[in-house]
């Protein structure tokens, strides 16, 4: 769906390259996290990859077209998510998504029934500026869903969220995928990628490290280690056994039996420290 | 009808600002003016204010929407759907040109009377000059964020409003009369009979719309839809 190769990009005015040469392919039905820190060049990325910003070099193509000369109904197909609320204030939550909805040509979902499935059927009546930031971007996400598209581009979409709201996001993103639709995800937001994207890229400073699934990269870089808590009356202690052989380890199976043991616990490496090994950078 | 949209929401954005209560407040301050002059200064006046309304208003009215829009951050959502730049500026500048053809007609209705002056060539006037202006505060608001910043910028645009000492009889150069204020003021007296109709003042304010035009969509991608400002 989306193939990008040696794509590099200047800003006017700017001593170097905001994006060095990125090579990345995303598949239909993938959901694909661009992750990195901030200035490492992911909204730029993402404003070439929908058509904003043409002065690009390399290539670029979204379902087969090349986005330099895309026309207007290039975004007939694709839903944008920003990461910043962009809604008119004046306006009701529904007055907003049927304004947006009449600009597609083609059949537009029920703004009401999308407002209610990211609990919002209450406030759809309500200004967008009495609501709070958290409303803000579940409104924001409903109008990226408005006009059914093959791709969603969505940028820190769980953003803001409170747990609840977060995970249901979550899984609308989840529902979109089983639809066959593709998912382009910018964030800095760890957890979120390693929940939902099949492959992620780590991006700094304009390159891209790796691209991989959460999973292999977790497998292949984590230790294998299993670590106990184990203590009586808040004075507690730890120990780190490997994983391999655990079975036969005596120590393991000693501490077991002699001590109170209150946690034990696989280390896995999250994708966060992951990045930071494979970076050398943190992700804020 | 994309198009349709979009205007019917930038009419519906101007009365949700409350464009329409300023301009309404406007307009009966302006007529009572009028109603109260000496009848010696009377005609100058009328064709002052009907000038002032377009290129004035036109271009500090769509600096507002702009500004209210950059803050509101909804171009990032609007350039994302099929709507073009060129459906956008349409529907901007036929939005604000009906706010002034009516202001304007209105006044000249309660100031002259039905019957004085030529609808036609009024609202040609009026509307070619709120076009052109809009456009002008277009490519000046593209490139600010703060009103003071729209204010100071402002100032440079002044230079297009030298003809009006031209019209008061302070100065008067050939070159005056190819900025785009004169052949405005000219077409106005026009409307009222004061001057014969010139088509030569028609086809300079249609050159400058189109300077203004072009101006504008190039700085309007630039600016606002690249982002590579500053
Ligand atoms: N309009 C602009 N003009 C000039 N330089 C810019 C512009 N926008 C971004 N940059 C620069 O380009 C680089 C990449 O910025 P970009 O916004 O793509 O980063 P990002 O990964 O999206 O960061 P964040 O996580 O903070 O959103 C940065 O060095 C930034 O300073
Ligand atoms: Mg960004």
């Amino acid at each position: 769906m989306i193939q990008v190769q040696n794509l590099r990009f200047t800003y006017p005015n700017a001593q170097i390259q905001a994006i060095k040469g990125v090579d990345f392919q995303v598949a239909q039905g993938e959901i694909f996290g661009f992750l990195g820190p901030s200035g490492a060049g992911k909204s730029t990325t993402q404003r070439i990859v929908i058509g904003l910003l043409k002065g690009y070099q390399g290539s670029v193509q979204v379902m087969g077209e090349e986005v330099r000369e895309a026309k207007s109904s290039f975004y007939e197909k694709i839903g944008v998510s920003f990461e910043l609320p962009n809604l008119y204030s004046k306006f009701t939550a529904l007055e907003n998504l049927r304004f947006f909805g009449s600009l597609y040509s083609g059949k537009t979902q029920d703004p009401l029934q999308l407002l209610q499935r990211v609990g919002l059927a209450d406030a759809a009546n309500q200004p967008v500026a009495k609501f709070s930031k958290g409303m803000k971007m579940r409104l924001n996400f409903c109008r990226a869903l408005l006009n059914n598209p093959d791709i969603l581009f969505l940028d820190e979409p769980t953003s803001g969220l409170d747990p609840v709201n977060g995970k249901n996001i979550k899984n609308i993103i989840q529902e979109q995928q089983q639809l066959g639709k593709t998912i382009f995800l910018t964030t800095h937001n760890m957890t979120v990628a390693d929940e939902l994207c099949h492959r992620v890229a780590f991006i700094v400073d304009g390159q891209i490290s790796l691209i991989n699934s959460p999973t292999n990269l977790k497998v292949s870089k984590g230790e294998k280690k299993v670590r106990v808590e184990y203590g009586k009356d808040g004075a507690s202690e730890e120990r780190e056994f490997a994983l391999a052989g655990l079975a036969d380890n005596q120590e393991f199976i000693q501490l077991l039996r002699s001590k109170s043991v209150q946690t034990i616990h696989t280390q896995e490496a999250t994708l966060e420290e992951i990045f930071i090994a494979e970076t050398g950078r943190n992700l804020v | 009808m994309r198009f349709v949209a979009a205007f019917t929401h930038d009419v519906r954005f101007q009365f949700r600002h409350r464009f329409y209560y300023a301009y309404l407040l406007l307009t009966i301050i302006y007529i009572l003016t009028l109603w109260y002059i000496p009848s010696f200064l009377k005609s100058d006046v009328l064709i002052l204010i009907l000038f002032s309304d377009p290129c004035g208003l036109g271009f500090f009215f769509v600096g507002g929407m702009i500004l209210l829009e950059k803050e509101q951050n909804t171009y990032d959502a609007l350039f994302v759907t099929p709507i073009t730049v060129h459906q956008f500026l349409f529907a901007r500048i036929c939005s604000l040109a009906l706010l002034a053809i009516s202001a304007s007609v209105v006044i000249a209705l309660f100031a002259a009377g039905n019957g004085q002056f030529s609808l036609g060539l009024l609202v040609t006037a009026i509307a070619l000059s709120s076009v052109c202006f809009t456009l002008f505060g277009i490519t000046l608001a593209v490139r600010v964020r703060t009103l003071n910043q729209y204010l100071i910028g402002s100032v440079v645009y002044s230079v297009l409003f030298i003809p009006l000492l031209q019209f008061f009889g302070i100065i008067s150069h050939p070159f005056l009369s190819i900025l785009p204020t004169w052949p405005s003021l000219q077409l106005i007296r026009a409307s009222f009979g004061q001057e014969p109709f010139r088509i030569d003042s028609l086809l300079i304010l249609l050159i400058w719309t189109g300077i203004a035009y072009i101006w504008a969509y190039k700085w309007f991608r630039h600016y606002i839809l690249e982002k590579l400002g500053d």
